[in-house]
């Protein structure tokens, strides 16, 4: 496989280099912090170099001049745009250069990133993808996660069994029953962690959650059937006005949800209510138990915890809930985490690190690839193919083409028409194609989609 | 630091304004053969003359800022000086041509001119009619005139010393602001006078269509413009008996009473500006209502006898008493004996008065809408004890030094009331006509109620209390704080 050069060893540079180097990619990582080269270098097998990622001299000590790949994800936007700008220069033309930039001004301006005037080919903004998929999570409030594919027009829901549910003991054939007319596909779940692909004969225990496939059309109607009731969102109590948190608040009281957002910083507060319109910011600690009562926080219908400090957004979230809120979603980046809270009752967990990184492997892995995402701490990715003329698996019925272990056929996009996947379903060429599997079998998976 | 030769330099340049704008009404004497042309004559001798002395013998001060505290004396003095010389027609009037029957003392003729120059439009003059058509000219120039010196205050002298809506007008209105009209306060300034001529001219242009006289027409229009009040008739608009110059006359007070600057964006057609006014939305908002509802409760008291009829009368008034103009198209203290509800809408619109950087009086629209949302501000504040309420207009922060400094203006705006309302009630008024004549004066509306109502006038309150009605006209137009800073010891000190 080719060279690759991280710019960066902070979670995202890290959690890319695990992934890529797993891959068999050569992997160099630059980093000016020796603490953090040290760590990379005493877990990954990766090429490490400390210095600044944007000079021409260390990138060229990296290897630029051979590179496939340049992703800059630095704390850094202007490091990262700099590092862009020197690979433009001397890495090979075919060189694609991936960038994380925050500044909403830098991301916005109309000529800035676009028509390749600083090299950079692809940006990502890990804030703002999580302000995003919170508003999706908002939007189908019974999902601990939603995933969306084809242009929106598939869905995937992560559902968490509650207490009463009506699905407890119940076997995934007999799941299947509730579904007569395919409106959706039981594709994964997880339990206690770990995320399996399931056969017929498992039956669902409390606290487990499970992936399902359907269409946006079908959403409600699919929810109701599995007793998820279906409720319209009125309020949201935000803690952290940075920028996750101000853009959240932005899209929802312009979705006339009534809106409180709790930041500590007294500044930050007025700039806050200064830009925002009808939000009730609100000066205060979320973990401050009497803040949150005063002002009712448990009675709205989510609580949103994305401040900086991920510490204080589980505790918050944790208050938010022990003190009666119906939903709490926090922001997380360390990855242990993740499950560790969803166990004590966070019902989501949003990860920008995480998002980061799946939005750079779909980037990489364009072209056949069209979307990846992580799930369940990457012990399984969701991919959408697009199915080229000669591969394996086209023009034949699911159940001929011998589907390896571990993958798993969710959907099929023809033209414009969704399909959930069923044994006699065919996929033909150019279909968009919803895939799930286990990291052992991404690599079986891929060669049924790419021509030989 | 006051240097008096640079205040005495600009005095004297005013001086000399005001005497070569006497050559106006000095040829309409002359050529009217009336014989009252020296009353203009001597006037006009003086202030050149004088004038001429001062400004020659005083250094020239080119290329010097002037300090705060000297803009301060030179808009107060302004005012006052002006005034007197602008009195002196009216004084020799009364003094040479048997004029002694309407201006029987200096301070009589130094009201009128005050009155005329604040735009107030509060006379002592008990029939108008008589008088000969010079010195009707003269009373409407000084509205015309005081109308751009208002104009010239609020987009540059104002905003200089930090008081005013000027400033406000700066956070109010998204992409082109007042100050961004042109990058220099004098190119400003005569964006807007030429505004105002413009207005003015077609004000008088519609009246003529309507059939009247062109010496009406431009009397009317300058004191409509300014929002004065001064007519050539005894009985105002009513004279006329004429939706159509009622109509006319209602929309130009209208747009007298709107920020000057505004008229610069719908006149290029862009009509959305006005909307996203706030201040706009709100004094239209206010004219519409108060119209309506008391048009509502005259009908249904039985005063008139359709709605049509009443809100013909109740909007006229409705918008000359917010604007601050002060015609009249019907007696309305006449309202007053039928139904004490419609005129206590009536008095409300006294205290708030037009837009700021319009030439209306009052507190101003946009101060009464920031009291409002201070108000909100702090109800919200006792639900949500720890929230950051910021008060915007039009989704911009409005700084809490102007909060405070408005909040601050409105508690002087009641105290000066309150004052000069008890003072008035020395002078053997009833409690409601002192009221009304503070609140004619300080917001420079000119008519009030009871004795001082639209068709009554000043002449019988005593030398002293018209020197008190004065004080108030003046304190209104600088906007309390130039004059009452005068009389803080620590102005002058060091």
């Amino acid at each position: 496989m080719g060279h690759i050069i991280i710019v960066g060893a902070g979670e995202v540079g890290y959690h890319i280099a695990l992934r890529l180097s797993r891959e068999f990619w050569d992997v160099t990582i630059i980093d000016q912090d020796p603490t953090l080269i040290e760590k990379v270098a005493n877990s990954l097998d990766v090429n490490t170099i400390v210095g600044n990622g944007s000079s021409p001299q260390i990138l060229r000590e990296a290897g630029i001049e051979k590179t496939k790949l340049l992703i800059a994800v630095t704390d850094s936007d202007e490091t990262n745009i700099l590092a862009c700008a020197v690979a433009n220069i001397y890495a090979p033309p075919e060189c694609q250069k991936v960038a994380r930039i925050r500044n909403t001004d830098y991301i916005e301006d109309e000529k800035l990133l676009r028509q390749g005037h600083l090299g950079i080919d692809f940006h990502i903004n890990p804030e703002r993808a999580s302000a995003e998929k919170i508003m999706r999570l908002l939007e189908t409030p019974q999902a601990t996660n939603v995933l969306t594919f084809a242009d929106d027009r598939v869905l995937l829901l992560g559902l968490q069994l509650g207490e009463d549910s009506k699905l407890f003991g119940k076997s995934f054939a007999e799941l299947g029953q509730l579904n007569p007319e395919k409106h959706f596909l039981a594709a994964a779940m997880e339990r206690n962690g770990t995320l399996i692909i399931p056969r017929g004969d498992d039956r669902l225990q409390p606290k487990d959650t499970i992936y399902i496939v359907t269409t946006p059309e079908d959403q409600n109607d699919v929810l109701r059937r599995l007793g998820f009731k279906p409720k319209p969102l009125e309020s949201v109590a935000i803690f952290g006005g940075d920028r996750v948190g101000f853009f959240l608040a932005q899209q929802l009281e312009k979705q006339g949800i009534s809106v409180r957002l709790i930041e500590p910083n007294r500044k930050r507060c007025e700039q806050l209510a200064s830009q925002l319109h009808k939000t009730i910011v609100l000066h205060g600690d979320a973990t401050d138990r009497a803040l949150l009562e005063e002002e009712n926080i448990p009675k709205f219908d989510v609580f949103v915890a994305v401040s900086d400090d991920e510490e204080s957004n589980i505790l918050s979230a944790l208050l938010a809930k022990r003190l009666g809120a119906p939903k709490v979603i926090s922001l997380v980046n360390k990855a242990s985490y993740e499950t560790l809270i969803r166990n004590v009752g966070v019902d989501a967990a949003i990860s920008p690190r995480q998002l980061a990184t799946s939005l750079i492997l779909h980037f990489i892995r364009l072209g056949k690839v069209l979307q990846v995402d992580a799930l369940g701490e990457e012990q399984a990715e969701a991919i959408e193919f697009l199915a080229s003329k000669k591969a394996p698996i086209v023009n034949k019925t699911l159940a001929q083409a011998n589907i390896p272990k571990g993958a798993l056929i969710g959907a099929i996009v023809h033209k414009d028409c969704v399909t959930i996947a069923k044994g006699d379903t065919i996929i033909r060429e150019n279909d968009r194609v919803i895939v799930f599997a286990l990291q052992d079998a991404i690599a079986q998976i891929e060669k049924y989609f790419l021509s030989q | 630091m006051i240097r008096p030769f640079l205040i005495v330099r600009f005095l004297s340049a005013l001086l000399i304004m005001i005497g070569l704008s006497m050559f106006a009404p000095w040829g309409i004497a002359l050529w009217k053969s009336s014989g009252e042309q020296t009353s203009f004559l001597y006037p006009i001798l003086i202030s050149l003359s004088f004038g001429g002395i001062l400004l020659h013998s005083t250094p020239s001060f080119k290329g010097q800022s002037i300090s705060h505290r000297e803009a301060f004396i030179i808009v107060a003095l302004g005012w006052f000086f002006t005034g007197g010389i602008a009195a002196l027609p009216f004084w020799f009037f009364g003094l040479l041509h048997n004029g002694s029957h309407y201006f029987p003392d200096y301070t009589s003729a130094y009201f009128e001119a005050i009155s005329g120059l604040t735009t107030t439009g509060a006379t002592i003059l008990p029939s108008i009619q008589d008088l000969p058509a010079s010195i009707l000219f003269w009373r409407a120039l000084t509205h015309w005139l005081g109308g751009m010196g208002i104009i010239l205050l609020g987009v540059a002298i104002l905003p200089f010393l930090g008081i005013g809506g000027m400033q406000l007008f700066r956070a109010e209105v998204p992409g082109p602001t007042a100050d961004k009209l042109s990058p220099r306060i004098a190119e400003t300034a005569k964006s807007l006078w030429l505004i105002y001529l413009l207005l003015t001219v077609v004000e008088i242009l519609l009246l003529m269509l309507g059939g009247m006289s062109l010496f009406d027409a431009i009397c009317h229009s300058f004191a409509t413009l300014a929002t004065g009040g001064f007519s050539t008739q005894n009985i105002s608009i009513e004279a006329y008996h004429s939706l159509y110059f009622e109509i006319v006359i209602s929309t130009f007070m209208f747009l007298a009473g709107m920020n000057f600057a505004l008229h610069f964006f719908w006149l290029r057609g862009k009509f959305e500006s006005l909307w996203k006014n706030e201040e706009f939305r709100f004094y239209t908002s206010i004219v519409v209502i108060w119209s309506v509802s008391m048009a509502v409760i005259l009908q249904l008291t039985g005063f008139y006898k359709t709605f049509g009829e009443s809100l013909r009368y109740t909007s006229f008034q409705v918008i000359s008493i917010l604007t601050s103009t002060g015609f009249s198209s019907y007696n309305f203290d006449l309202w007053r004996t039928h139904s004490s509800f419609a005129t206590a809408w009536l008095v409300t619109l006294m205290f708030i008065g037009g837009c700021a950087g319009s030439t209306g009086g009052g507190i101003k629209v946009i101060r009464i809408w920031l009291l409002f949302k201070v108000a909100h501000r702090e109800l919200a504040r006792l639900t949500h004890p720890r929230a950051i309420f910021p008060v915007k207009i039009e989704n911009q922060v409005v700084s809490e030094e102007i909060l405070s400094s408005i909040t601050g203006f409105f508690a002087l705006y009641l105290l000066s009331i309150g004052i000069a309302t008890v003072t008035m009630t020395y002078f053997n008024l009833d409690l409601l006509s002192a009221l009304m004549a503070v609140l004619a004066s300080i917001g420079n509306i000119g008519p009030g109620l009871a004795k001082v109502g639209p068709y009554a006038n000043y002449a019988f309150i005593p030398i002293t209390g018209k020197w008190v009605l004065i004080f108030c006209m003046l304190l209104g137009r600088l906007e309390l704080y130039t004059i009452l800073i005068l009389l803080v010891p620590q102005f002058w000190k060091r």
